[in-house]
């Protein structure tokens, strides 16, 4: 997959421009403020129909304008598709794929394979498990339909014995015990389908990431991804009965694949503690690579990569690993990085393979 | 929207409530209305009123009726097959395929605890009563509810309140409409039909 222009209207700092894209690497520089990691934002949301968690709907609209249009052009498999974002203040949000509209915007998700390393994926290493079982479950949903359906079918389900556990306040009457059987039974068997398939993704995905981090840090820290989950212990099922009690009590569900967790550990201990700022940066750089070449792998596609102020925070070494990785053309298609000093850009990468834009407040400058 | 009258106002405020209708269309409906002769209004408002003051619904069956024993019993049926629905226009749509000769039971909706509707909410100890009182006369029971996730938990819960009783419980088949193309069904509803498929009977 390759994204070959974009076009960006009263798109936060950009009144009216146009980028073209490198079909390898693309480098966008420019000063604190000039808009580089807003080009990133605009192709998150042709991909993923919303921006990355920093920001809203509205405020990406440039300030006093009435709308936002991005456009983007890709190619995938030398087929060409156009696919436009539109927003307009108090309306609803526009998704267009080659001239149409979608009813539901959920159904574009997965045509644009995108993979983005941002500053804010440190909450994936820092929040609660919610974010880590959402960027897991987005992997995972990418190429498997049925566990999209039944991550879905689980929410609703949760959702409806929460409510119930709250109408029932710490009663139980034998039509309401009934039906909270119907919801156990439901629970039961919807967690463990969600908690055995979380399982097979980190085997699957445990060597690509073993491989990243390998490469990015010499010596490799020895670091490891696995599944805390109670469903997939024995006896989760008398488990979960006997925690009904609790669940009156507490009037929530104490036990399910919502409780599950990913850990994420440097040398045994978590990550989250014990692992320093450019260790955890690296933990994440590794971890976006992993799943870009999950998706590869899953889905026959090759994703673009969106690396955001990437260098950050890495060391010398580590900075010079990663390039050495992105340059490897038998692995990698279009990339697109964001950095704040070019000269640092210039000293890594090979100056033929690479695109530099240079942006200043909003506008454009492309080298040749 | 500001209106010079505010009797214009009150009534457009009064129909945007219905749904489907907004306040434009309200509006519209209101500025209709006026145009009409005053007998039209006040036949549609007499109407409204007495509908809503004498409306009853059978003590059997739970449909909508002008009485409370309707002819779910007396009509000739199928007195030993009931096919439970979520509501009144379910029953017509069944009615109306001409496949169907036996009784209905009006559930009332569907169980979902997050819009306040519990099992007690429902017709559903009505249904074990029924029955119960019909002393083995009913010998099946179909199940037409919706394919949302909240049907299913009413069709599952009905399936476990009923299975101390000698029944035989069935639901409406899932899948491809009649004449519709397959290649135009979403997955979920093609491997439904495939999981569930039947054994094929050139005549039907």
């Amino acid at each position: 997959m390759e994204i070959k222009t974009l076009h960006l209207q009263s798109f936060k700092n950009y009144e009216n421009s146009i980028l073209p894209f490198h079909s390898r690497v693309t480098c966008l520089v420019g000063l604190n403020g000039a808009g580089k990691t807003n080009v990133l934002e605009a192709i998150h949301y042709l991909a993923f129909t919303k921006g990355t968690a920093s920001v809203t709907d509205l405020e990406s609209i440039r300030s006093k304008d009435p709308y936002f249009r991005v456009k983007g052009l890709f190619e995938e498999n030398r087929k060409e598709r156009e696919v436009i974002c539109f927003l307009e203040r108090g309306q609803k949000k526009i998704i267009k794929m080659d001239g149409l509209a979608y009813e539901k915007l959920s159904d574009h998700i997965g045509q644009v394979q995108v993979v983005m390393c941002t500053p804010y994926d440190s909450q994936i290493i820092q929040d609660s498990s919610e974010v880590r079982r959402k960027w897991a479950d987005g992997c995972i949903s990418q190429h498997d339909a049925p566990y999209l359906e039944a991550l879905l079918k689980y929410q609703r389900v949760l959702k409806q014995r929460n409510a119930h556990l709250k109408n029932c306040n710490g009663r139980l009457s034998p039509p309401a015990a009934l039906l909270l059987d119907t919801y156990d039974q439901e629970l039961i068997r919807l967690s463990s389908e969600l908690s055995n398939k979380r399982v097979e993704f980190v085997q699957s995905f445990q060597p690509y990431f073993q491989e990243n981090l390998a490469a990015l840090v010499p010596g490799h820290e020895r670091c490891s991804i696995h599944l805390k989950s109670q469903v997939t212990e024995a006896g989760f099922a008398e488990k979960f009965s006997e925690s009904r009690a609790k669940d009156l009590l507490m009037q929530r569900t104490l036990l399910g694949a919502h409780r599950d967790d990913f850990m994420f550990a440097l040398q045994g201990q978590p990550i989250r503690k014990f692992g320093s700022q450019g260790q955890q940066k690296s933990f994440l750089v590794a971890l976006r690579l992993a799943q870009y070449d999950y998706l590869k792998q899953t889905t026959s596609i090759a994703p673009v990569l969106l690396l955001d102020d990437v260098f950050d925070k890495l060391d010398d070494g580590r900075i010079h690993n990663l390039v050495s990785i992105l340059q490897d053309n038998s692995r990698f298609g279009q990339v697109i990085l964001t950095d704040a000093r070019k000269e640092r850009t210039l000293s890594f990468f090979d100056k033929e393979h690479i695109q530099l834009v240079e942006i200043e407040n909003g506008t454009i400058r492309v080298h040749e | 929207m500001d209106f010079p009258s505010q009797l214009v106002a009150r009534a457009v405020d009064e129909i945007a409530k219905l749904p489907g209708i907004g306040k434009k269309t309200a509006l519209r409906l209101v500025l209709h209305l006026l145009r009409q002769s005053p007998d039209q209004t006040h036949r549609l408002a007499d109407a409204l009123t007495i509908l809503r003051d004498e409306i009853q619904y059978c003590d059997t069956c739970h449909i909508i009726a002008d009485i409370r024993e309707c002819t779910c019993r007396t009509v000739h049926t199928d007195t030993s097959i009931v096919c439970v629905v979520e509501d009144t226009p379910d029953v017509l749509a069944i009615r109306n395929t001409g496949q169907y000769k036996g009784m209905f039971h009006v559930l009332g909706g569907r169980v979902s605890p997050i819009d306040g509707i519990g099992p007690d909410d429902l017709k559903i100890e009505s249904l074990v009563k029924r029955i119960e009182a019909s002393n083995g006369e009913i010998k099946e029971v179909i199940l037409a509810l919706s394919g949302t996730m909240e049907g299913e938990t009413t069709a599952f819960y009905l399936t476990r309140r009923l299975d101390s009783y000698p029944l035989k419980i069935t639901s409406i088949a899932r899948g491809i409409p009649v004449g519709g193309e397959l290649e135009f069904a979403d997955e979920l509803t093609l491997g439904r039909s495939i999981s569930s498929r039947t054994e094929y009977h050139p005549t039907e």
